[in-house]
């Protein structure tokens, strides 16, 4: 399970489209595990947490059908009974999914090929999606 | 907002004919005019009779399986197509002169439109499948073609025609020569077909849950979408998350035959529509609880049952989570596209939640996190709340099972694939995802199977609550109830017609045979006895033809003993020896006629069949 400032790092240092796929993947799919362990129904949150879960499984499955996701990408094994338990504070998953809509936007609009950009565009839709279910605006 | 429904029509029918009834004005009525709308009407009710009764008096005199009912319906459709036959043969030396817009000819016109209407209301719950057999388009298809319905609407129409008799026997005195003579015949049939459920009237009367439930079938056209706006009160959320109930309903339709090839239907959607039915579930519960701790604080008799359907929709909660949670590792060519159920269920989670939590802007963000509402304090607004719940459940309930069918579907059409990671490493797939294994679909489909009973669960405890209750939303438990019995036609989605040749029934102007012959020889004047001799009579007929075509031979009719000189009015008038135009019988016809079913109105679909249907219709 990789820590979230490893995350950060990954997304921010991605310096082509591939690497930026390959670390939104991990990224998103830490996002799909760790909302999914926050989803409590003795919570109020259950409602935010359960549609942020659902958004970023959508978001890393469309990353993982662009056509310039590598296909010997290692995927990360993000187990949710490895994360429950663990507390999870939505404002840092809520940053982390605004890095990410940031990032992919811009992509989205440099991107050659139009399976990328849908793809791109998509998770960065769903990316923003999170931001605001999990931090979002009041 | 509400949905058009039967009752509808019903009433505005019933209204027209009570209109029509009213009296006769010498001076402004034309008889001839009403004649030729009483016809309509009555061809109309005969239709309506033939889409309810699939059996003709042949197959329902060896079947020992069917109800009074359904004998008492045989009997009816029988005599209305003779008083229809009756009406078309004095009517056809009288050309239309045009007086229909005049009382009470219109009133009864108004009546066979309103009718005319609500069996196509009735009918839009079934469709014609490629290969020309019909289906169950709708949930309430099954309903519609239930024995419960046929029942119902037999007993309606008997009341009609009970009321028409005396009615049109007065209309007789008004019409010279062979119309008079025709009317009056067609008054007896009428007044045969008032009587025909009278023993079962008194054996199983309708109840009214029954006529509730009749007039509760909607349009299978789900109602306009309307957004959710912010700030909208209890009632109006009530009312909102009815119609996004519908829509919703409406727009699991028919998923199970895309999921196969089109790529709109896809694992996003799903996975989005089950994660919208945990949250749904998880927000009726917590509303449930809240209203079950307000009803034990009224000594609301049903606060236990509402705290045991919170308890089952947790059940639907913890299924439908898990359904989300395995979609997670599974997926579709098209990830996601948006769908009109996604919407729905997107409506329904924020109207729920708003009327659930103390928030009249909630909106599933985690940071709008409060407190649940305060429930109301009076037993009609809790109720209103229940039944809300009530109707989305049974939304859900009807989701699961679609879903089952659309997975399924995708599953065998080869579309469902999981991250190639998360196989054995002995798979070389050199791609990030590769058709998903059996073993991991068959987890799929399991979950779903569960959410399917789950839901099944919550929308039956709730369905016990509103019944007991007398809730806004009975009338959809009714019909959820008459869903689940036996029925004649097959489980929902499946062709419900084996065909079989026509028999058709006896028009009133073919000859008594040997057996109706002998029965009015012994004396016999029932008119339910003469009928069922006649069908015998019929199938004798029917056999013969068929032997012949089988034979090569020509039709040798008439045969002795098959001949009868005596037309329908004469028939008739044998049924009821003491009517008063017994003089102005006109001579019957020598050759068959055809016979008179006004009143349909050019369909898209033919009548619907059902199993056991042996096509007959005149």
């Amino acid at each position: 399970m990789p820590h979230i400032d490893t995350l950060h790092a990954h997304l921010q240092s991605a310096r082509n489209l591939p690497a930026l796929l390959v670390a939104s993947w991990d990224a998103f799919d830490f996002l799909r595990a760790t909302t999914h362990a926050g989803a409590d129904p003795g919570s109020g949150a259950y409602a935010g947490f359960m549609l942020a879960s659902a958004s970023a499984t959508q978001a890393r499955d469309a990353i993982g059908f662009a056509p310039s996701m590598p296909a010997e990408a290692a995927m990360p094994d993000n187990d949710v009974s490895r994360i429950d338990g663990v507390p999870v504070q939505p404002g840092m998953l809520a940053g982390l999914a605004g890095i990410l809509s940031g990032r992919l936007t811009a992509a989205a609009r440099q991107a050659g090929d139009p399976g990328d950009r849908d793809a791109l565009a998509r998770a960065a839709t769903a990316a923003e999606q999170i931001r605001s279910l999990l931090g979002g605006d009041p | 907002m509400t949905a058009v429904t039967f009752g509808d029509f019903l009433d505005q029918a019933t209204g027209h004919l009570d209109a029509a009834l009213a009296g006769w004005d010498q001076d402004t009525a034309h008889p001839t005019a009403a004649a030729r709308q009483l016809h309509r009407l009555v061809g109309v009710m005969a239709r309506h009779m033939d889409d309810i009764t699939p059996w003709d008096e042949t197959e329902a005199l060896s079947r020992t399986d069917l109800t009074l009912w359904q004998h008492a319906a045989v009997d009816v459709t029988t005599a209305l197509h003779l008083a229809a036959d009756s009406l078309q043969h004095g009517l056809e030396s009288h050309p239309d002169d045009g007086f229909a817009a005049t009382a009470p000819a219109r009133h009864l016109g108004d009546v066979a439109t309103a009718l005319i209407a609500g069996r196509d209301l009735l009918e839009t719950h079934h469709a014609l499948s490629p290969d020309g057999l019909t289906q169950e388009r709708t949930e309430w298809g099954r309903v519609t073609g239930s024995a419960l319905i046929a029942k119902t609407i037999t007993g309606q129409l008997t009341r009609w025609s009970e009321r028409l008799a005396p009615w049109t026997a007065e209309l007789a005195l008004h019409l010279l020569d062979d119309l008079g003579g025709e009317v009056f015949t067609a008054a007896r049939w009428l007044r045969t077909a008032g009587a025909a459920a009278r023993s079962a009237q008194r054996a199983d009367p309708v109840s009214a849950d029954e006529l509730t439930l009749l007039r509760a079938i909607p349009s299978a056209a789900p109602p306009a979408r309307q957004a959710p706006a912010a700030g909208e009160k209890p009632e109006q959320l009530c009312q909102g998350i009815t119609l996004s109930a519908a829509r919703l309903q409406a727009a699991s339709r028919d998923t199970a035959r895309r999921a196969q090839w089109s790529p709109s239907v896809t694992a996003g959607a799903w996975q989005w529509t089950a994660t919208a039915g945990a949250i749904t579930s998880h927000l009726s519960e917590n509303l449930l609880r809240s209203l079950a701790r307000r009803a034990a604080q009224l000594g609301l008799p049903a606060a236990d049952a509402i705290h045991a359907a919170a308890d089952t929709m947790a059940g639907a909660r913890a299924a439908w989570h898990q359904v989300a949670t395995t979609w997670d590792q599974i997926t579709t060519e098209t990830r996601f596209l948006a769908s009109p159920a996604v919407a729905e269920a997107g409506d329904l989670v924020l109207r729920l939640g708003r009327l659930t939590w103390d928030d009249p802007a909630w909106t599933p963000a985690v940071h709008r996190v409060t407190q649940p509402r305060p429930a109301p304090a009076d037993v009609s607004a809790i109720m209103t709340m229940v039944a809300a719940v009530h109707r989305s459940a049974c939304a859900y309930a009807q989701v699961a099972a679609a879903d089952l069918s659309a997975v399924h579907a995708a599953d065998r059409a080869g579309r469902l694939y999981v991250p190639t990671r998360t196989l054995p490493d002995s798979y070389d797939i050199p791609r990030p995802y590769a058709t998903a294994p059996a073993q991991r679909t068959s987890v799929l489909i399991g979950a779903y199977r569960v959410a399917v009973y789950a839901s099944d669960q919550a929308a039956s405890a709730l369905d016990r609550v509103v019944l007991a209750a007398d809730a806004p939303s009975r009338p959809l438990a009714l019909a959820r109830a008459a869903a689940a019995w036996p029925q004649d036609s097959g489980p929902p989605g499946q062709p419900v017609h084996t065909g079989g040749a026509p028999a058709g029934h006896r028009t009133a102007a073919e000859p008594a045979g040997p057996i109706e012959a002998a029965m009015r020889r012994l004396g016999i004047r029932d008119a339910g006895l003469l009928l069922r001799a006649a069908a015998v009579d019929k199938a004798g007929r029917s056999l013969i033809a068929q032997a012949q075509l089988t034979a090569g031979q020509p039709d040798q009719r008439p045969e002795q003993g098959y001949s009868r000189a005596a037309g329908p009015a004469q028939l008739a008038a044998a049924s009821f020896p003491k009517g008063p135009l017994m003089g102005l019988r006109s001579p019957a016809p020598t050759a068959p006629r055809h016979p008179g079913v006004p009143g349909q109105v050019p369909r898209s679909t033919p009548a619907r069949p059902r199993q056991g249907d042996t096509g007959k219709r005149v």
